[in-house]
């Protein structure tokens, strides 16, 4: 199954915190709209000053067009810069618009800025009113404007500024130089990120325009209706919106000419911009350290969750016993609590395992005291003269009595054997020995049961051979009654890796599949009948055999033969590794 | 005159039964069902024998203390713990007060009138050293077999009755396995394998502590021991 971690969870959780961001970023739109209004605003309000200016001063305006040829020659100087590039290098013509030349870059740019007042040189002669509104109109110029005065035959009569800024030497007071090693790192990092989503104005942008694009234009239009008008338009090659608002010129009543201001919007382009990099900048860096914090905290806990798991299913081994109580965490949280309450539960349920293995040795001490009542009674009995007849009873009571009392003895055994393994002494042994000797004694113990012994010499374990051998004798009679008559029993030793592996193999029917690992736990058995009057088994054997395999440091299992024939007993006592090589 | 046996057991029915037996066989029985009562009866008259069960009624030690008690007042009276508590912890416990046997309540009847009988003949034999010796020679050990002492080259090895009894049934035939039935028999207990396994630890460390280099007794794996000469 597909499984979400705790990290992923938190990461999904904390994502609509994404939408502070984009609400930030609509923010900023809003107020950039609000900008350019203002910009337009400022820039009829600009086009109206000039206007002003000019009111009432009809002689300024009335030179035009007396003179065609002079009119030819300005007309064509013009044209000369405002005619796109594209039509000057169609007629073949090598002006250039050093503007617009790519090549020439925006230090060579020989600024427009500079022409006009070389405009009207041309003709000297005549009171030159178009160069008076010329000077007038760049004196009331503001920076990166341009402005036109257009008269009612919307015929061009001065011009003066630029859209661009002035070509300044020391021109690199680019708010992104690198100053610091921050900047630097954002500059590396962020600013192809910035390039690609978001429209940084650039100088660089195509400002030439036909002149009846500027003297037709529906602002100048309305402005020598006499009302003042705005308009928005892209640059020719759309890298920069221009702005251009138009003010009519009043004398008297009448409306003699327009003036045209024009301005880009790369001021408030470029706040904007520079407003929207500040956001994405301190969202990400935010976000950055919010997801490091995030991601450290969940993967804290995520750890301590992971632990507290591996703990608690390292507390309880195969066979549900508890070997381990959980060390309950001291941390004050909830974690720390579920610990507490693992470590409480799991001590709970051992102390109930102990409860349940210490009940045999328990029962049998208990019961101890009846039996003797019985028995010392029959004892007595048997010393009266009993009627004829009454003999058998008696022998018939004690029978049953010695075997409830073998029972009896059988399960403190295992306790017996638990208090042995305590205050047990170990020694390093050879389990040959024992092996070897104590096939010899079954031998001889179980004369109808064939023995083969497999054992490997030299191999080393640390424990005690008689608890083995203790050990041993419950593997065998647990073999031997369970042997198919006249199939042998064998006993191997032998070595697999770090281990001595004892394994005694009976033929006879095989393990039941379910609960092979129980086997070996107290009053388990899995015996499905017993022989008449055979010992009673209370399934203490095996466990007994599991208590000494774990005071050697090793385990106990059963399996069934591969084929199914048969059952096989081990014994993994892990080997006193020698350090003499 | 009769010989007196002090019988402390808390259950009626087991030390009435008890006391039949023991009455039958010629002996004057005392029965006494709490520490309190009994001590109080052995500071007017002390029994011949004692046979003390470890739990009284509100005492579940009272039998130990008792036994204490007794041995206090007499250094050769013959105590036997007559228990239902079988741990290893209970028997030494119980032999390290100065007891002379313990047993469990499977002792039968038979089995525990020998061995009254056979302490009874130890503690005249001891008043009484120029009687007749029966001993058994192997090696460094003599088995005096009226006195029940066992003796490791001069030393004399403190046994309880059921150790003497096995350490004879092991050096009775050097050489032979014993198996624990056998030894069982021959010491007249009825016990699990794993009781004669610490019994014969026991004696193994008896014997040790008298003769650091003492191995006599061998265990034969899945057979039971022998005496090795």
């Amino acid at each position: 199954m597909f499984k979400i971690g705790l990290r992923t969870k938190l990461f999904v959780a904390v994502l609509p915190l994404f939408a502070i961001p984009i609400v930030g970023f609509g923010y900023v739109r809003e107020m950039e709209a609000l900008l350019k209004e203002q910009q337009e605003q400022n820039l009829i309000t600009a086009a109206r000053t000039i206007a002003t200016a000019l009111h009432d001063r009809p002689s300024l305006l009335r030179l035009r067009p007396k003179d065609p040829v002079l009119q030819k020659e300005k007309q064509e100087a013009i044209k000369a810069f405002t005619e796109p590039p594209a039509a000057v290098a169609s007629s073949g013509a090598t002006v250039v618009d050093p503007a617009t030349d790519p090549a020439s870059g925006g230090a060579a740019v020989v600024n427009p800025v500079a022409r006009p007042p070389v405009l009207p040189t041309p003709e000297p002669e005549p009171p030159n009113a178009s160069d008076e509104v010329t000077k007038i109109i760049s004196g009331l110029n503001r920076a990166k404007s341009r402005i036109w005065v257009i008269d009612k035959q919307h015929q061009l009569l001065a011009l003066a500024g630029s859209l661009k800024a002035a070509p300044e030497p020391a021109e690199q007071p680019n708010p992104y130089s690198p100053t610091s090693l921050w900047e630097r790192a954002e500059n590396l990092l962020l600013r192809p990120l910035y390039e690609r989503l978001l429209t940084v104005p650039t100088e660089d942008f195509d400002d030439s325009l036909a002149e009846s694009a500027i003297t037709n234009g529906p602002e100048v239009e309305r402005a020598l209706t006499g009302i003042p008008a705005a308009r928005r338009r892209a640059t020719l090659d759309n890298r920069a919106v221009i702005l251009s608002a138009a003010h009519p010129i009043w004398a008297d009543d009448d409306v003699v000419a327009a003036v045209v201001v024009e301005e880009t919007t790369n001021a408030v382009q470029s706040f904007t911009t520079r407003t929207l990099e500040k956001l994405i900048t301190g969202t990400l860096l935010t976000f950055l350290l919010a997801t490091v914090v995030l991601l450290a905290f969940a993967s804290r806990i995520a750890a301590r969750v992971t632990g507290l798991r591996n703990e608690a299913e390292a507390a309880i081994d195969a066979n549900g016993r508890v070997r381990t109580i959980v060390a309950g965490s001291s941390a004050g949280d909830e974690i720390g609590d579920l610990s507490r309450s693992f470590s409480q539960l799991l001590e709970r349920l051992a102390q109930y395992h102990d409860y349940l293995e210490q009940l045999g040795s328990r029962l049998s001490h208990e019961f101890r005291t009846p039996i003797t009542v019985v028995r010392s009674s029959l004892d007595n009995l048997k010393m009266h003269d009993l009627p004829d007849g009454a003999a058998v009873y008696v022998q018939r009571a004690e029978q049953g009595i010695s075997r409830l009392s073998a029972m009896l003895s059988r399960m403190s055994e295992a306790r017996r054997i638990e208090a042995a393994l305590r205050e047990g002494e170990k020694t390093e042994y050879d389990p040959r020995e024992v092996v070897a000797g104590s096939v010899e004694g079954y031998r001889a113990a179980y004369p109808g049961v064939k023995f083969e012994a497999e054992l490997r010499e030299g191999l080393r374990v640390f424990g005690s051979p008689e608890l083995l051998a203790q050990a041993l004798d419950k593997l065998i009679a647990n073999a031997a009654s369970f042997a198919a008559p006249d199939t042998p029993v064998r006993v191997v030793l032998r070595q697999d890796e770090m281990h001595a592996m004892i394994e005694v193999e009976n033929s006879g029917p095989p393990l039941p599949d379910t609960n092979t690992a129980r086997l070996f736990d107290s009053m388990v058995t899995m015996r499905e009948s017993q022989a008449e009057g055979a010992e009673p088994h209370l399934g203490l054997g095996l466990f007994i055999v599991r208590l000494v395999a774990e005071f050697h440091g090793g385990n106990a299992f059963g399996r069934n033969r591969l084929d199914g024939s048969g059952v096989i007993m081990v014994l993994r006592l892990p080997l006193r590794m020698s350090f003499k090589l | 005159m009769a010989k007196r046996i002090a019988l402390i057991e808390d259950d009626a029915a087991i030390r009435a039964n008890y006391a039949d037996a023991i009455k039958k066989h010629g002996y004057d029985v005392a029965t006494y069902s709490s520490r309190p009562e009994a001590s109080n009866a052995f500071k007017l008259r002390l029994p011949e024998l004692a046979i003390i069960d470890i739990g009284l009624g509100q005492e579940p030690e009272g039998g130990f203390t008792l036994c204490r008690e007794l041995r206090a007042l007499s250094a050769t009276l013959p105590i036997i713990f007559l228990s239902a508590r079988d741990s290893d912890f209970d028997i030494v416990s119980g032999l390290r007060l100065g007891a002379d046997d313990y047993l469990t309540k499977d002792v039968s009847l038979p089995h525990l009138l020998a061995r009254i009988a056979a302490l009874f003949r130890r503690a005249e034999l001891a008043a009484s050293p120029q009687a007749a010796e029966e001993i058994i020679e192997r090696g460094p050990l003599k088995l005096d077999m009226k006195r029940f002492l066992a003796i490791w080259s001069d030393k004399v090895v403190d046994l309880t009755l059921t150790e003497f009894w096995m350490v004879h049934a092991l050096a009775k035939f050097p050489g032979h396995v014993k198996n624990r039935d056998q030894l069982m028999g021959d010491a007249k207990i009825v016990v699990d394998d794993g009781t004669i396994t610490s019994h014969v630890k026991r004696i193994r460390k008896k014997f040790v502590a008298v003769a650091e280099d003492f191995d006599a007794i061998d265990t034969v794996y899945g057979m039971g021991y022998r005496w090795k000469e």
